[in-house]
C-alpha cells in the first residue's frame, strides 16, 4: 500500500513538473520576439514623445529595457554596455521632451541588438548548435529589393546545411550575406544622417544605428588594414553633430567617413562572385553603345528608349564595378581610378543625352566605352574574363526585361530588337557549353525563344503577332523557368575531363553528320569518267580542315571578338555553302546541261577560264564550303568546352569524333558504290535534296537570328523541337516557302533536265530518220 | 532491293548514332515547386474582380447620365449648375461612390495584380502607371478618345491619373466648374464639376479593362512563384505609398498639391494590398512551416503587425486626428522597416524552398 503510495506520488511529482517545463517553454521568448518586443517599445515611447505624454514614453522605455535586459542577459559586456548608455540616454531625452534624443537612443539600441545577435550566431555556429543559431538569425536586417537584387539568402542556407558543412564554412557563407548587409545599412545610415531634408529624429536614429553596427564591421575593417579607432572617433562626431544639428560638420564628419570605408569591403566577394561581377561588368558596357548607336542619329536624340536602355545598363556595369572596385584598386590603383571617372563620364554623358542637352556623337561614345573596356581588360585578373554564365543570365534577365518594357510602350519593334539581343546573349554564352551537357534544354530555350515549344508560346511569335503584354509576360516567365534550369544544369554541369571529351566527340560526329552525307554520296557516284572530280572535291574538305583547325586557334587569341561575329559569320558560310550545292545538284542531275552551259557562255563571253576549270573551282568549293560551316559552328561550341577542361582534353574528344566521322563516310562510300549505278544516282540524289531543305531551313534561322531577315511565324502551326534540329523546319513563312523554293527548284531541274535529254534523243532520232536511204 | 537493305541499315545506325548524342546527361531537377493548393487566392481575386466590376459598371452608367446632362445644357457647366444643382451634386456624388467600391475592391487585389508577373500589366494601366507627362520613359502607350473627338495620349493609370482628378476637380484640364457642391458657402478642395467627356470616357475605359483584367485573373494558373514574387515584390512597396499618403490631403490637408489620393486614403490602399498579401501567404504559408515553423511564425507575427499598425493608423485618421509631417515621416519610416524585413524574411523561405522569384 504505502509503496503504491509513494508511486504515485513520485508519478504525480513528474507529471507536475512536465507541466511546468512546458509552460516555461511555451513563455520562453525567441530572440526575434525579444528584438520585437524592444522595438516597439521604443516606438511607442518615441510616439508617446512627440505627443508630449513625458509618463506613457518612460512607461515604453522601462518596458524596452526590462524586455533587453531579461532576454538579452547572454550578451557580451561590450554590447551590454553601449545598451546600458543607450537607454540612459533615452530616458534623459524623454525627460528632456527630446524627440531626436530619443531617436539617437532608438538607433543606438536597435544596432546593439543586432550586434549582440551576430555574436550570438557566431558562437552557436563554432559550438556547432543549429538550433540556437537558426533563431538567433531571425534578429537581423535585411538589404531592401532593387531592380538588379534580391535581400541574399546565403546565411539561411548555410544553416541549413550546418550538419554537412564544416564551421569554417559555413560561418564564411553567414558573414558573406550579414557583414555585406550590414555595411551597405552602414552607409545607408550615414547618407541618412547626412540629409538635411529628412526629419531631425530620422537623420539621429540613423546616426546612432551607424555607430552601433559598426563593431560587426570593426574586425574586418582592422583585417583589411583599416584603423578602426579612427572611424569609431568619427562615427561619434557624427552622432554629436547631428544631435546638435551643426550641418557643416555633419558634411565634414560624413565625407570623412565615406572616404575612409571607400576601399572597405567587409564580406570580400567569393572568386566566383568576383567573376560573375566581372562577367556583368563587360556585358552591360558592351550593350551600352549598342542601345546609345540605336538611339542617336546625327547628333540627335531620335529614340528616347533607347537611350534610357544605355543607362540601365551603364547603371548595371557602374553597380558591378563598385563591387570589385576595392580589389582593382588594389592591383592597380591609378588604372581603377581612371576606369571609374571613365565610367562616371560615359554615366553624365548618357544623362547628358537623356536631357536632350549635349548629345555625344555615336562614334565618340563607342570609342570611349571601347577605351573602358581595354583599360579594365589590362587590370582586370584573366580567370574573371572567362565565360561566366551566371553574369550571362544576369545580363540576359536584364535584357528581357527591356522586351517586356517595350511591348508595355507598344514599340514591338523595339521589343523584337531588344529579342534578338537576349538571344544573341544567350548563343553565344551560355548556349555552346549547355549544348555539350543538356542539348534537349537548348532545344527547349530555342522553341521558347523563338516560334514556342510542345504548345508554349515562342517569344519572336509573341512578338511578331503584336500580341499583349499579358502574353508576352507569360512566354517570358516560361522562358525564365527554361533558362534557370539551364543555369542550374551548368552550375552543376561536370568538368570531369572523360565527360567533356565525350561531350566534344559528340559534338563533332553530330555536326559532321551532314558534310559526310553530302560529300559521301556525290563522291560514291563520282565513279567511271567521273572519277577525276573526286580530286578537287578531297582537296576542298582538306582546305576546309586546315581552315577550321586556324579558326580554331584564332578563336583561343580572339575569343570574345570571335563569338561575338558567330552566328553573322555561320550565316555568310552557309549561304555560300547552299549556292554552291544549289549549283552543284544541278550539275549533278544532268551533267550534260552543265557541259552545254559553261560551253555556251565560253563561247558568248570569251571568258578566261575553260568549263572543266569552273567544275574543278566549283568542286573545290563544294568540298570546303560544305565541310567548313559545319568546322566553324563547332569550334564555337567547342570553346565553351575549352574553357572548362582545357585545349588537350577536348582536342581528344575532337579526334575521336572525327574518326567516327570518317569510319561512317567510309561505309557510305562502300555501300553505295555497291549499288547499282542508276539507282543509287536515285537515292543519292534525294539524299542530297534533303539535305539541302535542311540546311536552307536552318540557314534561314540563323539569318533571322542576326536580323538579315524578318520573322513571320505561321499562326497555328508549330513544330516539334526535332524537326527544327533535324530538318531545319521551324514555323516562318520566310523558312518554309525558301525550303519548298529549294525542293522546287531542284525537283525541277531534274524534271527538266529530263525533258531537255527526251528532246535531245527526240532530235537524235529525226536526225537519223532524214539519213536513212529511202 | 537486297541491295538496298545496307543502305537503309546504314542510314538507320547514322541516325541512331547521333540521336544517342542527343541524351546527354539529363539536366539538374527542376525546382520543385512543391505541391500547394492556389485556388483559394485566385477565388479571391476572382471575387474582388467581380465586385470591382460593379463599381465600374456603376460609374459608366454614372457617368454617361452626367454627360446626357450636361450634352443638354451644351456644356455649359455654369448653365447646367444654374439650372440643375440638386442632380449634377447627386451625379457627382454618386460618381465618388462608384469610384470607391471600385477602387477598394482593387486595392484588396493590387497585392495580387501587381504583384504576378502575368497580371501585372493590369495595375499598371488601371491603378500604378504614370502619365507621358510624368515620367515619358516609363509611361505605358495609350491613347483614351473622348466622345467630342479629342484625345489623351498616353494619359496615365485609370484611377489617379483620369478619375480621381476628374471627379475630385483637382486637375483643371479636367474639371468643368469649380462648384460649391455641399452648400456651406465655400469652394474647398475636392468640389467641383467633373469634365463630362473626360468622366465617360475614363469611366467607360476602366469598365472594359476591368473586364480584360477579370478575363486574366480568370485564365491564370497560380503557382508558387507567381505568389512568393508577389509577396516580396509588393511588401516593401510601403515606403512610396507611405510617402504618398504623408503628401496627399489627408495629411497636409489643404495645403495639398496633389492631384491623387484625395478620394481615399493612401491608407486604404496600403491596407487592402497587405489583405491580398496576407491571403497569399495564408495559402503558402505551410509550405513555410514545413521548412522553418520559425520563420513562419516570425513571418505571420510581421504580416499582424502590419497590418495592425496601418489599421490603428487608418482608424485615427478616420477619426479625425490631424497627423504632422514629422509624425508622418516617422510612421512611414517605421512602416518601411516593417516591410523590408517582412520581405527579407519571405525572401530567405523562399530561398529554402527553392522557388524561383521572378524579376
Amino acid at each position: 500500500m504505502m509503496k503504491r503510495k509513494i508511486i504515485t506520488l513520485v508519478i504525480g511529482v513528474l507529471l507536475v513538473m512536465g507541466t511546468a517545463v512546458s509552460a516555461l517553454a511555451a513563455d520562453e521568448m525567441q530572440p526575434w520576439q525579444a528584438a520585437d518586443a524592444v522595438r516597439d517599445a521604443l516606438f511607442a515611447a518615441q510616439k508617446a514623445v512627440l505627443q508630449a505624454d513625458n509618463t506613457a514614453a518612460l512607461a515604453e522605455l522601462q518596458t524596452a529595457q526590462a524586455v533587453a535586459e531579461e532576454e538579452f542577459a547572454g550578451f557580451s559586456p561590450a554590447v551590454q554596455s553601449v545598451l546600458e548608455q543607450a537607454f540612459a540616454r533615452a530616458q534623459t531625452a524623454v525627460t528632456d521632451q527630446d524627440p531626436v534624443g530619443v531617436a539617437a537612443a532608438r538607433g543606438e539600441i536597435m544596432g546593439a541588438l543586432y550586434w549582440g545577435a551576430y555574436e550570438s550566431l557566431q558562437q552557436a555556429i563554432t559550438t556547432g548548435d543549429q538550433e540556437a543559431a537558426q533563431a538567433w538569425l531571425l534578429v537581423r536586417e535585411f538589404r531592401p529589393s532593387t531592380r538588379f537584387s534580391r535581400p541574399a539568402a546565403d546565411a539561411t542556407l548555410a544553416l541549413q546545411q550546418m550538419d554537412t558543412l564544416a564551421p569554417d564554412a559555413v560561418q564564411a557563407q553567414v558573414n558573406a550575406d550579414l557583414l555585406d548587409t550590414y555595411q551597405a545599412r552602414l552607409v545607408t545610415s550615414l547618407n541618412t544622417a547626412v540629409d538635411a531634408a529628412l526629419v531631425p529624429e530620422r537623420r539621429a536614429e540613423a546616426a546612432g544605428l551607424a555607430a552601433a553596427l559598426w563593431p560587426i564591421l570593426a574586425p574586418a575593417y582592422t583585417e583589411q588594414g583599416g584603423q578602426e579607432k579612427l572611424v569609431t572617433a568619427q562615427l561619434a562626431e557624427l552622432q554629436t553633430a547631428v544631435l546638435t544639428g551643426n550641418e557643416s560638420q555633419i558634411a565634414a564628419a560624413h565625407a570623412q567617413l565615406l572616404e575612409a570605408l571607400s576601399s572597405f569591403r567587409a564580406a570580400p566577394l567569393s572568386p566566383e562572385e568576383q567573376a560573375r561581377r566581372a562577367g556583368q561588368l563587360m556585358r552591360y558596357l558592351s550593350l551600352v553603345p549598342v542601345e546609345y548607336g540605336r538611339g542617336v542619329t546625327d547628333g540627335v536624340v531620335m529614340q528616347e528608349l533607347e537611350i534610357q536602355e544605355a543607362i540601365t545598363f551603364m547603371d548595371g556595369a557602374q553597380a558591378a564595378f563598385a563591387d570589385l572596385q576595392p580589389t582593382l584598386a588594389e592591383i592597380d590603383a591609378a588604372q581603377t581610378q581612371a576606369v571609374a571617372q571613365s565610367l562616371q563620364q560615359a554615366a553624365a554623358n548618357l544623362q547628358a543625352a537623356n536631357r536632350q542637352e549635349n548629345v555625344v556623337p555615336v562614334p565618340q561614345m563607342t570609342a570611349d566605352i571601347q577605351k573602358t573596356t581595354e583599360s579594365l581588360t589590362a587590370i582586370v585578373p584573366p580567370e574573371w574574363l572567362s565565360q561566366n554564365a551566371d553574369a550571362d543570365f544576369d545580363v540576359l534577365a536584364s535584357v528581357l526585361d527591356q522586351v517586356e518594357t517595350a511591348v508595355q510602350a507598344g514599340d514591338y519593334k523595339r521589343a523584337e530588337s531588344a529579342r534578338l539581343e537576349a538571344y544573341a546573349i544567350f548563343d553565344v554564352g551560355p548556349e555552346p557549353r549547355l549544348l555539350a551537357f543538356s542539348p534537349a534544354l537548348v532545344a527547349e530555350i530555342d522553341g521558347l525563344f523563338w516560334q514556342g515549344y510542345e504548345g508554349q508560346d515562342g517569344l519572336a511569335q509573341v512578338i511578331a503577332l503584336q500580341e499583349e503584354p499579358a502574353v508576352v509576360a507569360a512566354a517570358r516567365t516560361k522562358l525564365d523557368a527554361a533558362l534557370s534550369q539551364a543555369q542550374l544544369t551548368l552550375g552543376d554541369a561536370p568538368s570531369s575531363p572523360t565527360a567533356v571529351a565525350t561531350n566534344a566527340a559528340i559534338i563533332v560526329f553530330r555536326e559532321g553528320l551532314e558534310s559526310v552525307v553530302i560529300l559521301a554520296a556525290l563522291m560514291a557516284s563520282m565513279v567511271g569518267a567521273y572519277k577525276r572530280f573526286r580530286k578537287p572535291m578531297v582537296l576542298g574538305v582538306a582546305l576546309s580542315l586546315v581552315a577550321t583547325a586556324v579558326t580554331f586557334w584564332l578563336a583561343q587569341v580572339i575569343l570574345t571578338s570571335l563569338s561575338r561575329y558567330g552566328e553573322r559569320l555561320e550565316a555568310v558560310v552557309s549561304l555560300l555553302a547552299i549556292a554552291i550545292l544549289l549549283l552543284i545538284t544541278n550539275w549533278f542531275f544532268h551533267k550534260t546541261y552543265w557541259k552545254d552551259w559553261m560551253k555556251g557562255f565560253h563561247q558568248q563571253k570569251r571568258q578566261l577560264l575553260s568549263a572543266e576549270t569552273g567544275q574543278f573551282v566549283g568542286l573545290v568549293m563544294l568540298g570546303f564550303t560544305s565541310m567548313y560551316r559545319e568546322g566553324f559552328e563547332t569550334v564555337l561550341f567547342l570553346q565553351a568546352l575549352v574553357l572548362d577542361a582545357g585545349t588537350k582534353v577536348v582536342l581528344e574528344g575532337v579526334g575521336l569524333g572525327l574518326l567516327g566521322v570518317i569510319v561512317v563516310g567510309v561505309i557510305t562510300f562502300r555501300v553505295q558504290q555497291r549499288l547499282p549505278y542508276k539507282k543509287m544516282l536515285v537515292y543519292t540524289g534525294v539524299l542530297i535534296g534533303i539535305v539541302l531543305v535542311t540546311m536552307v531551313g536552318k540557314t534561314v534561322h540563323v539569318m533571322q537570328a542576326v536580323g538579315w531577315l524578318g520573322i513571320t511565324p505561321i499562326k497555328g502551326l508549330t513544330f516539334p523541337y526535332w524537326a527544327g534540329l533535324w530538318f531545319g523546319l521551324y514555323a516562318t513563312w520566310q523558312g518554309l516557302i525558301l525550303q519548298v523554293s529549294a525542293a522546287v527548284f531542284v525537283l525541277g531541274s531534274y524534271f527538266g533536265a529530263e525533258w531537255l535529254q527526251a528532246r535531245k534523243r527526240q532530235h537524235l532520232h529525226s536526225g537519223q530518220k532524214k539519213t536513212l536511204p529511202a | 532491293m537486297t541491295r538496298l537493305l545496307p543502305l537503309f541499315a546504314l542510314l538507320l545506325t547514322i541516325f541512331t548514332l547521333a540521336a544517342c548524342g542527343q541524351t546527354a546527361p539529363e539536366p539538374a531537377p527542376p525546382a520543385p515547386e512543391t505541391d500547394v493548393d492556389l485556388t483559394a487566392v485566385k477565388q479571391y481575386a476572382l471575387d474582388h474582380a467581380a465586385q470591382m466590376k460593379t463599381g465600374t459598371s456603376a460609374l459608366a452608367a454614372t457617368a454617361q447620365t452626367y454627360h446626357d446632362l450636361l450634352a443638354a445644357n451644351g456644356f455649359d457647366y455654369a448653365a447646367a449648375w444654374a439650372s440643375h444643382p440638386d442632380e449634377l451634386t447627386q451625379l457627382v456624388l454618386q460618381a465618388r461612390d462608384n469610384w470607391l467600391t471600385a477602387s477598394n475592391n482593387y486595392e484588396l487585389n493590387e497585392g495580387i495584380v501587381a504583384g504576378v508577373p502575368s497580371l501585372a500589366f493590369y495595375d499598371t494601366w488601371i491603378d500604378a502607371g504614370p502619365s507621358g507627362a510624368e515620367d515619358p520613359a516609363a509611361a505605358y502607350q495609350w491613347t483614351l478618345a473622348l466622345p467630342n473627338g479629342d484625345s489623351l495620349e498616353n494619359p496615365g493609370n485609370f484611377f489617379h491619373s483620369l478619375l480621381e482628378p476628374t471627379i475630385w476637380g483637382t486637375k483643371a484640364e479636367f474639371t468643368g466648374l469649380k462648384v460649391d457642391l455641399d452648400g456651406d458657402g465655400t469652394i474647398t478642395l475636392g468640389e467641383a464639376l467633373p469634365d463630362a467627356n473626360v468622366l465617360l470616357a475614363a469611366a467607360q475605359g476602366l469598365d472594359q479593362a476591368t473586364g480584360e483584367m477579370t478575363a486574366a485573373i480568370e485564365t491564370w494558373q497560380p503557382t508558387v512563384s507567381d505568389a512568393f514574387t508577389a509577396l516580396v515584390v509588393m511588401i516593401p512597396t510601403m515606403n512610396e505609398y507611405f510617402e504618398q499618403w504623408k503628401l496627399s490631403a489627408f495629411v497636409a490637408g489643404q495645403a495639398s498639391e496633389e492631384t491623387a489620393f484625395i478620394g481615399a486614403s493612401r491608407l486604404v490602399d496600403i491596407a487592402g494590398i497587405l489583405n491580398g498579401l496576407d491571403v497569399t501567404y495564408d495559402n503558402v504559408g505551410v509550405l513555410v512551416a514545413s521548412a522553418d515553423k520559425n520563420q513562419h511564425a516570425q513571418i505571420m507575427d510581421g504580416f499582424a503587425d502590419l497590418q495592425n499598425y496601418v489599421a490603428d493608423l487608418h482608424a485615427q485618421e478616420a477619426s479625425g486626428t490631424d497627423f504632422t509631417s514629422q509624425q508622418a515621416d516617422l510612421f512611414g519610416t517605421e512602416a518601411q522597416a516593417k516591410a523590408t524585413a517582412l520581405a527579407g524574411q519571405v525572401a530567405q523561405v523562399a530561398a529554402l524552398l527553392n522557388v524561383k522569384i521572378a524579376e
